[in-house]
């Protein structure tokens, strides 16, 4: 565990602080890896409603780059019932390591466009009760993610993206692998959610946090 | 030591001539507790030698010599260790918040440590952890007291000299199970050996002289006070109430085998003190103490009575405490040695013998209400207010050595879970919510982050980062120690609401 | 630091209405029966004969506790809320500010009219512990003292029938009340439990002392060990009667203040029957946060820790009026303490600051009232937790 944090702590010095402003909504071509243009292709903001693709712009680099490997190597996506999961581990397949540190340094770059999608003033209330109250904690008051806890950034994913995987995470479809810590960690957390809560939540981070 | 000694030679025979038996010719006379037999027996030796304090396994031994402080030794003494004094002086005050410390002077060539206040400085040792020793110092020219105890059980006091130290020589307050013996003081403003709200003592082989009381038992229960020589005091041994005390009564006090002798000096105590309106030449005073004993003294010499029995109500000085009973009850005189008392009476207690037509030197006088209580041959002493006291059912005590515990008052053994709990609620909780914020993050995202690993969350609190921009930091909880940090971190993520 | 209070999942006040907490305040466990009941560390330990009066390391005594999470919050509601007075214009916290120790900085408090009374706002930090309430002890429950101010001319200046009508016929309390005691009327008794509820989680104990107390040496400096082993030598005797761990022993003292200029001798506990013996004494109170709490004494007639320090060395009875005749308590003598003593003592008192447990001031009150004005004051930085600064 300590060898991987400290691993960590070496990726974050060499990296730049996340969110780096690019001008307007842009993605920047320059250095765009090859693969890119197929990821896009499902992660845009564009795309990513109909597609139910999270947005990776602006994500962290390490989280993408863990979650890539995990669905390469089977940790996530290889359940039958998660369709989505599927069809990204078999993207996954086609990736070679360095593949994967290019595409998620470059994501991590990038930045997020908003989206936002609206809901029940009385959902968003307990949702954002909710939020403040507990996920924050870690996952910071703007939904921007911490690294000191690895916690990815929220503030760019759909209300459905994150029911579904709050959902894999409080079934066991997520964090079940004893070296995924930080799932573990969610998917522990997850089970004090309940279905409403969840939903409420996610149309709050959705909602673009009002 | 060497007065001490004669006196137990001389009080010896005593005891053991008293052990005739009366029976009950009394209505009214106390029934001790059936469990306790006080008619008779082989009188076992009141000496034996015991031990409150179950000190374990001996630590490490601080030595300290003149030069240096014995409070830097008791800094770094843990419970267990021994701290040695060497002969010399000491000028300073001595604080002990810990547990199970011995504090023993060593003495060379008959020179022992002194610990010198100069007038100036206030207490020479105070203590408030339990199984606290300490032995072989010469005390003198405080202000405050000489040994001090705020709340330590199991404590023993012996063999130290107390002179000229102001307003107690040793006084244990609030503790249960203690000691003090072979002790020698004199030249104390109030009270020479002070057990004050205190339970389970032995008070035994002491010395108290020249000063305004020689030992009291005040709001303390279950005390034995034995072969004590008292002499030139202006009282000698006082049982009582005091009134305003959180701890309201005194019950159970046997005071046997002492020489109470010539108790006779002015009253130098401070005004308004307790003490201040015992009038000289008292021998023993009890006020307001229930089921007092008093056997087999020898009491000479006391110029205004040998044994005085009051209640609040005819106590000056003293005020009333609601919630305390102000009248003696069930105080039980056995036989005793009496001899030329109350030769210089006061004036009220030469009122009360004229309303019994009574005259003579009173070795005995008692005013104000005591329900049941009771006189073993009374013929022997001159008596004002008992001559309605029935004959007790018993003529000895010997069957209680003393009402020390037989296992040491432990410390409470608190479970490693339990500690987390009161750790986790009283403290943890102020700042984390089980669920929600409050200041800092929910316990449930602690559980979250922590899972499995109770020890890095101990380490977490014993040294904080900030991990959170929009949370305060936390402060660092170094005050717990290791176990307990990992009792809390252990507690807190196993907790379910 | 207001923003960090906000205990946002727990308290619900949404925008319909109001609504209880479900879970026990700071320091509280939930037991079986929907109580709570207060956990400390100062459980670790025992006491003599169940007093919880000794040293360092002494159990606490007995402590009302075991009422429900919607008790204790609904009596924060009516704690906080001027609709208990009869004119609505004073709250019970008008005179008990959280910000001030829960006393109010005034020598001598003023009623809901202007009035002004005749003895200074004692603090209910740990409230929950004592046996007898108001300076003179007069009650001997939280429940009977509560009632007591409310109705009082001089102070809120309320009837029982008025503020059962004003409780009732608000838009908030009857549901609240329903919540918490499960009741269609509201009756005084469910007032004066809520309340006693509410001021029972009233609860420091965490204060540098107290980590001394557990044995942690280093929590206080050496100037505030000086000041404690002088707190507690036989000459100064302060721990007599302010006895650890809450630093009172809860008698009646008779100490012989000085009454502020131009008021007349207070009497305190000699005026109840069969008390005459106690004329002029009060309750010892307690010193936790005590450097919170100026002025200091029943008539609030010394300004400083300092000046109240000094009073116990000028002399036994100096200020006692010439035609009174009081017994003046045991322990008040002439112990000439030192001006560095008397500054040694205020150190160690100050390490009896401890708020972290501070209950939240609600935003909103249930009668739609305003928070009175006195009550927006920010909270001083908690002190508890922050290490020794030597």
């Amino acid at each position: 565990m300590r060898a991987i944090f400290s691993l960590m702590t070496l990726v974050l010095i060499a990296l730049p602080p996340v969110a780096v402003v690019l001008s307007g909504n842009a993605l920047a071509t320059t250095d765009m890896p090859a693969q890119a243009a197929t990821c896009l292709a499902c992660h845009s903001a564009a795309t990513s409603a109909a597609s139910g693709a999270p947005q990776l712009a602006g994500q962290q680099a390490t989280y993408l780059q863990k979650q890539l490997q995990q669905f390469k190597n089977g940790q996530r996506g290889a359940a039958v019932s998660d369709v989505k999961g599927q069809q990204m581990a078999a993207m996954a397949a086609t990736l070679s390591a360095d593949d994967i540190n290019s595409l998620a340094r470059y994501f991590s770059k990038q930045q997020a466009e908003v989206i936002t999608s609206s809901a029940d003033a009385a959902l968003l209330d307990q949702g954002r009760r909710q939020y403040i109250g507990s996920c924050g904690a870690c996952h910071g008051a703007k939904a921007e993610g911490n690294m000191a806890f690895n916690a990815p950034a929220l503030s760019m994913l759909s209300a459905d993206y994150i029911t579904l995987q709050l959902q894999h995470f409080k079934t066991g479809l997520r964090g079940k692998d004893k070296a995924d810590k930080p799932g573990r960690q969610m998917a522990l957390f997850s089970r004090n959610l309940s279905e409403q809560d969840m939903q409420a939540v996610a149309a709050y981070i959705g909602a673009g946090m009002p | 030591m060497k007065k001490t000694t004669i006196a137990l030679a001389l009080l010896l025979p005593v005891a053991f001539i008293a052990g005739q038996y009366f029976s009950g010719t009394a209505q009214q006379a106390p029934s001790l507790a059936a469990d306790v037999s006080f008619s008779g027996g082989a009188a076992a030796s009141n000496n034996a030698k015991k031990s409150v304090i179950d000190h374990g396994e001996v630590g490490q031994v601080h030595q300290v010599k003149p030069g240096q402080l014995i409070m830097d030794a008791v800094k770094a003494a843990q419970p267990g260790d021994v701290i040695q004094v060497f002969p010399g002086d000491y000028v300073e005050t001595v604080y002990i918040d810990k547990d199970n410390i011995r504090l023993s002077g060593v003495i060379i060539d008959g020179k022992r440590p002194r610990l010198y206040g100069e007038n100036r400085l206030n207490d020479a040792i105070l203590y408030s952890g339990n199984n606290i020793l300490i032995e072989n110092f010469l005390i003198t020219k405080y202000k405050g007291n000489g040994i001090m105890g705020q709340a330590g059980n199991n404590f023993e006091i012996r063999h130290n000299i107390i002179e000229d130290t102001g307003v107690y020589g040793i006084f244990p307050q609030l503790g249960i199970n203690g000691l003090v013996e072979h002790n020698v003081i004199s030249g104390i403003e109030d009270a020479a050996i002070y057990v004050g709200m205190s339970d389970h003592i032995h008070v035994a082989n002491n010395e108290v002289f020249d000063s305004v009381a020689g030992i009291e038992i005040e709001n303390s229960r279950h005390a034995v006070v034995e072969n004590n020589f008292v002499h030139n005091n202006t009282g000698g041994i006082l049982a009582f109430v005091t009134p305003g005390l959180p701890i309201k009564d005194t019950v159970d006090v046997i005071i046997r085998n002492n020489w109470i002798s010539n108790n006779n000096t002015a009253n130098f105590g401070a005004p308004g003190s307790m003490v201040a309106g015992i009038p000289a030449g008292t021998g023993i005073l009890i006020m307001a103490a229930d089921e007092v004993i008093i056997e087999d003294n020898i009491i000479i010499g006391n110029k205004t009575a040998g044994i005085i029995i009051t209640d609040h109500q005819n106590a000056p000085n003293t005020t009333l405490d609601p919630e305390s009973d102000p009248t003696p009850d069930k105080v039980m005189i056995l036989n005793n040695l009496m001899y030329n008392n109350g030769y210089d009476t006061i004036a009220e207690a030469k009122v009360l013998m004229a309303t019994e037509l009574k005259q003579g030197q009173p070795d005995i006088i008692r005013v104000g209400n005591s329900n049941n209580s009771c006189i073993n041959n009374p013929q022997q002493y001159i008596t004002v207010g008992v001559s309605k006291w029935p004959a007790c059912s018993f003529t000895n005590t010997d069957s209680v050595l003393n009402y020390l515990l037989d296992e040491p008052a432990a410390p409470r053994t608190v479970a490693a879970e339990e500690k987390g709990k009161y750790v986790y609620l009283g403290v943890c909780t102020g700042c984390h919510a089980y669920t929600g914020r409050l200041i800092g993050p929910p316990v449930q995202v602690i559980q979250s982050l922590y899972m499995d690993e109770p020890q890095a969350l101990a380490d977490y609190i014993l040294n904080p980062l900030k991990k959170r921009d929009d949370y305060p930091a936390m402060p660092k909880q170094d005050y717990l120690d290791a176990e307990t940090r990992l009792a809390v971190a252990e507690y807190m993520l196993n907790v379910g609401n | 630091m207001m923003l960090y209070g906000l205990l946002l999942a727990a308290s619900l006040s949404t925008a319909d209405g109001f609504s209880l907490s479900q879970s026990c305040p700071p320091s509280f466990e939930l037991v079986a029966g929907n109580q709570c009941k207060l956990v400390s560390r100062y459980d670790m330990y025992d006491s003599l004969q169940n007093k919880g009066v000794g040293g360092t390391q002494t159990a606490l005594p007995e402590r009302r506790d075991g009422f429900s999470p919607q008790q204790i919050d609904l009596g924060r509601y009516l704690f906080f809320d001027p609709l208990l007075s009869g004119n609505h214009q004073q709250a019970c916290a008008s005179c008990h500010q959280p910000a001030r120790g829960f006393a109010d900085g005034k020598a001598l408090s003023s009623g809901a009219n202007g009035q002004l009374g005749n003895r200074s706002a004692p603090s209910l930090w740990n409230v929950g512990f004592l046996k007898k309430l108001f300076w003179d002890g007069r009650s001997d429950t939280l429940e009977q003292q509560a009632l007591i101010p409310m109705l009082a001319e001089h102070e809120m200046a309320n009837t029982p029938a008025k503020l059962l009508a004003d409780l009732q016929a608000n838009n908030h309390y009857p549901a609240l009340f329903r919540q918490a005691f499960n009741t269609d009327r509201i009756e005084l008794p469910q007032v004066a439990t809520a309340l006693a509820a509410f001021q029972s989680s009233l609860v420091s104990l965490n204060s540098r002392y107290d980590h001394y107390a557990h044995g942690y040496h280093q929590a206080l400096t050496e100037q505030e060990i000086k000041g404690m082993n002088v707190f507690r030598s036989f000459v100064a005797r302060c721990a007599e009667c302010h006895t650890p761990p809450l630093f009172t022993n809860q008698q009646i003292a008779v100490i012989g203040t000085p009454e502020p200029d131009g008021m007349p001798f207070d009497a305190g506990a000699g005026v109840k029957p069969g008390w005459e013996k106690l004329r002029g004494g009060f309750k010892v109170p307690t010193l936790r946060n005590i450097a919170l709490t100026a002025p200091y004494m029943h008539s609030g007639r010394f300004a400083t820790l300092g000046e109240a320090t000094e009073f116990y060395s000028k002399g036994r009875g100096h200020a006692v009026p010439a035609n009174e005749d009081l017994l003046l308590h045991w322990h008040i003598w002439e112990p000439k303490l030192t001006a560095e003593e008397v500054e040694q003592i205020t150190a160690f008192l100050g390490s009896l600051t401890d708020q972290s447990l501070t209950p939240q001031t609600p935003k909103r009150l249930p009668s739609g009232l305003a928070l009175p004005s006195e009550l927006h004051t920010e909270l001083p930085p908690n002190t508890a937790t922050s290490g020794a600064t030597e």
